[in-house]
């Protein structure tokens, strides 16, 4: 394995997902939609998930899927809205029943406090599942540091840390891999026979982990929801490496955000329904483990410690501004991913962060800054398939806006912002607007050299004749066509 | 029934033949069809862009123009769904929102949503077969008829129409990447959207494509022409006017 402490690197040179200074997300999507094989890979996976969410959920809630969404949506609002006092008692619940509660400002913090316990138990090996906090405050390279051997036991992740990659998918990490980069991967690092077939490298890999499984002397996982009124910590996962990362080892860490609370387990079952079939098509995950407390006496398994890290990390900054305060209802579960029609394109990588597709082009800006991440709520055509396929029923086309909105005064070229303020001059009454769309053609038409199309257009509509021409306006507008034709006015 | 006639800049500009259509459609249907003047703008590219101050300016600017209480009908998908939702929303919260504003947002409705919803009429009430018109199309339904909760009713509708064969395309959910400045911001992105869009509708066969949104159709014409791809692009009401021969099918002069 590589060394851990340089991180994967992207296109651009950069980590792939902490790129340093301001990061665009165009050079990436560029080199991205020239390589064929990762977009059909990611068109093909992002359609097929798309469509069996559809279909799943119709099966099971026919007409009233909205509804359903709407309540789901309720529920996590109200959750946020009331957050400090569902955190507080489930705090006061989860100790009750034995677990220990950490609270972690910020990554560093979370990463200490892991590596502090791992050290605490003289950790040697650390089986860990899938967790995109953990991703987010790169807590591996930090427990590889502190001398903790940390294996990554979800198949896809587990690929990703084999092959020095990182996840492109919330739900499905390594949607932009192929079989062969697996095949290859397995050889190199595993000393495996070369196969392409998906059993034979899910039996590899399945080998190698159950090993390490019995030797793990540390399990970390994250965590789906956590349930105020049991203080318990709820797992969906469908490999089975959930439940060995949990129970086997003597010690459990779960590093859990704290926006993941749900008030009771009446609530939890809204939205155990909706993350399933939204972000895999299933009815429900394989498990779905609800841990209260480490192992009590009468257990047959479970750690001898449990403990949860909670991390704030930028959320409570979040929580603080009434516009983007329904982003931290997000589930994860990677249906606006799926639906949007940038992501298929751009792909995970190109968004520089842990979170791609629309969910994670309003919370990147939010939890990192949106100086470093200027372009990300600009890259969208706002078209609301998100919105649409979110279960939890988060605007995000309407937070996406409001993030323009911040950025508006010192964004794009000074041409852009011109031609917006000429256009705000042009629409201000009727006679301006019909000057102006007379320049405006015929300016047009002077590039075009009297064709009644533009096939390279100059400055800000360079983009735009990239990969396609530029229809020029009629000779005669409509409203010029109503007047020669007595249409009624007023 | 009176109507006020709220044709966007972009079709007044790209696509006044549709405009037209709009206008002779609605009066075929027994409307009285009243073009007021002073429009301009819905304020949709000024919102998106997240200037809040100016999008609020022109559609105050939009209820002076349209004070009244007579249904606003739009060809467009997108303008509909910038002023029945997000005009209000500029605002902020319900009761701030002056009356005009209210009332231009409860007046508003896009063209096939006022036949079906507001006229209560089915296609077989309008037409009896294609007529001069193409009897196979393809259907392009554009995103903010999402906003509008006719993203499925619309191409329904088509659907009903006697002897018009409604070509479904592959990923006809998926975006042909317009967005206003997005496409050329994000050029590389938006162009691959359209030949998704382009590359789907050449597998339909259908020799035209109905739209009912003017930044779809100068996105994906842009596109067709690009590739050489022969398919011509209609509005809904450019269809129904051929049909009913109040439109010769010819293409406009640019």
């Amino acid at each position: 394995m590589k060394d851990p402490a340089t991180p994967p690197t992207s296109v651009d040179g950069e980590p792939i997902l902490f790129p340093r200074g301001v990061h665009d997300i165009r050079p990436r999507a560029q080199q991205f939609l020239e390589d064929e094989s990762l977009q059909s890979a990611v068109r093909e996976a992002t359609t097929l998930k798309d469509q069996a969410r559809r279909d799943v959920l119709k099966e099971a809630f026919g007409d009233d899927v909205d509804q359903i969404r709407s309540i789901a949506g309720e529920i996590k609002r109200h959750t946020i809205d009331h957050l400090d006092h569902y955190i507080e008692t489930w705090i006061e619940r989860a100790e009750a029943a034995g677990t220990r509660v950490h609270l972690a400002s910020d990554h560093q913090e979370a990463n200490r406090i892991v590596v502090e316990i791992a050290r605490e138990k003289n950790a040697k090996l650390c089986v860990k599942s899938k967790s995109m906090v953990t991703e987010e405050t790169h807590l591996l390279p930090q427990l590889e540091a502190a001398g903790v051997e940390t294996v990554e036991t979800d198949l896809g992740e587990f690929i990703i840390q084999i092959d020095d990659d990182a996840p492109s998918h919330i739900v499905m990490p390594m949607i932009h891999k192929d079989r062969k980069s697996v095949a290859r991967a397995f050889v190199r690092e595993l000393g495996a026979e070369y196969t392409e077939e998906p059993e034979q490298l899910t039996r590899i890999a399945r080998e190698h982990l159950r090993e390490k499984y019995r030797r793990a002397d540390l399990g970390i996982s994250g965590g789906n929801f956590l349930v105020a009124e049991s203080g318990s910590l709820v797992l969906c996962t469908n490999e089975g490496n959930g439940r060995f990362c949990t129970s086997a080892p003597p010690t459990h860490i779960a590093v859990v955000g704290i926006e993941k609370l749900v008030p009771a387990f009446k609530d939890l079952w809204f939205l155990l329904h909706l993350l399933a079939r939204s972000a895999t098509g299933q009815p429900l995950t394989c498990y779905t483990q609800v841990l209260t407390g480490p192992r009590r006496p009468d257990d047959l398994d479970g750690p001898e410690e449990m403990h949860v890290v909670l991390v704030d990390a930028g959320r409570t900054r979040i929580l603080a501004d009434p516009q983007f305060r329904e982003s931290l209802g997000c589930i994860r579960c990677g249906a606006c991913l799926n639906a949007c029609p940038v992501y298929r394109k751009a792909t995970g990588h190109a968004y520089g962060s842990v979170y791609s597709g629309p969910i994670g082009a309003v919370i990147t800006p939010l939890l990192q800054g949106l100086d470093r991440n200027p372009t990300l709520p600009e890259a969208s055509s706002l078209c609301g398939a998100c919105y649409e396929a979110c279960p939890v029923n988060i605007d995000l086309p309407r937070m996406l806006v409001a993030l323009r909105r911040k950025t508006r005064k010192r964004r794009g070229t000074t041409g852009e912002r011109m031609a917006l303020w000429g256009m705000r001059m042009a629409f201000s009454s009727d006679r301006y607007y019909r000057i102006a769309a007379t320049i405006h053609r015929y300016l047009l038409r002077c590039f075009s050299g009297g064709s009644d199309r533009l096939r390279s257009a100059p400055g800000p509509l360079s983009g735009w004749t990239r990969d396609r021409d530029l229809i020029l306006p009629a000779s005669r507008s409509f409203r010029k066509r109503w007047r020669d034709r007595g249409g009624a006015v007023r | 029934m009176r109507i006020l006639l709220f044709i966007p800049c972009l079709a007044d500009q790209f696509a006044p033949k549709a405009a037209e259509a709009t206008a002779l459609l609605l009066e075929h249907l027994g409307c009285e069809v009243i073009f007021p003047e002073g429009q301009t703008c819905c304020g949709q590219a000024h919102r998106n862009s997240g200037d809040e101050e100016a999008a609020r300016a022109m559609v105050l600017r939009m209820a002076r123009i349209f004070e009244g209480d007579e249904w606003i009908v739009t060809p467009s998908g997108s303008c509909a769904a910038m002023i029945t939702r997000h005009a209000v929303e500029l605002f902020g919260s319900e009761s701030v929102v002056p009356a005009q504003v209210q009332s231009l947002a409860r007046r508003t409705r896009e063209l096939v949503q006022f036949i079906e919803e507001e006229l209560g009429l089915a296609p077989d009430e309008i037409v009896g077969d294609p007529g001069n018109a193409a009897s196979v199309v393809a259907w392009h339904p554009s995103c903010h008829l999402r906003e509008l909760n006719r993203f499925d009713a619309s191409g329904r509708f088509l659907e009903s129409i006697p002897g018009l064969e409604v070509k479904r395309l592959r990923q006809e959910e998926q975006c042909c990447g317009f967005g206003g400045t997005f496409a050329s911001k994000f050029g590389a992105i938006s162009g691959a959207l359209a030949e998704d869009r382009c590359a789907a509708l050449e597998e339909s066969d259908a020799p035209v494509l109905l739209c009912n949104d003017t930044g779809c159709t100068i996105n994906i014409e842009g596109r067709l022409s690009r590739r050489g791809t022969p398919v011509e692009i209609q509005h809904v009401a450019e269809w129904f006017c051929q049909a009913l021969g109040l439109q010769s099918r010819e293409q406009d002069t640019r």
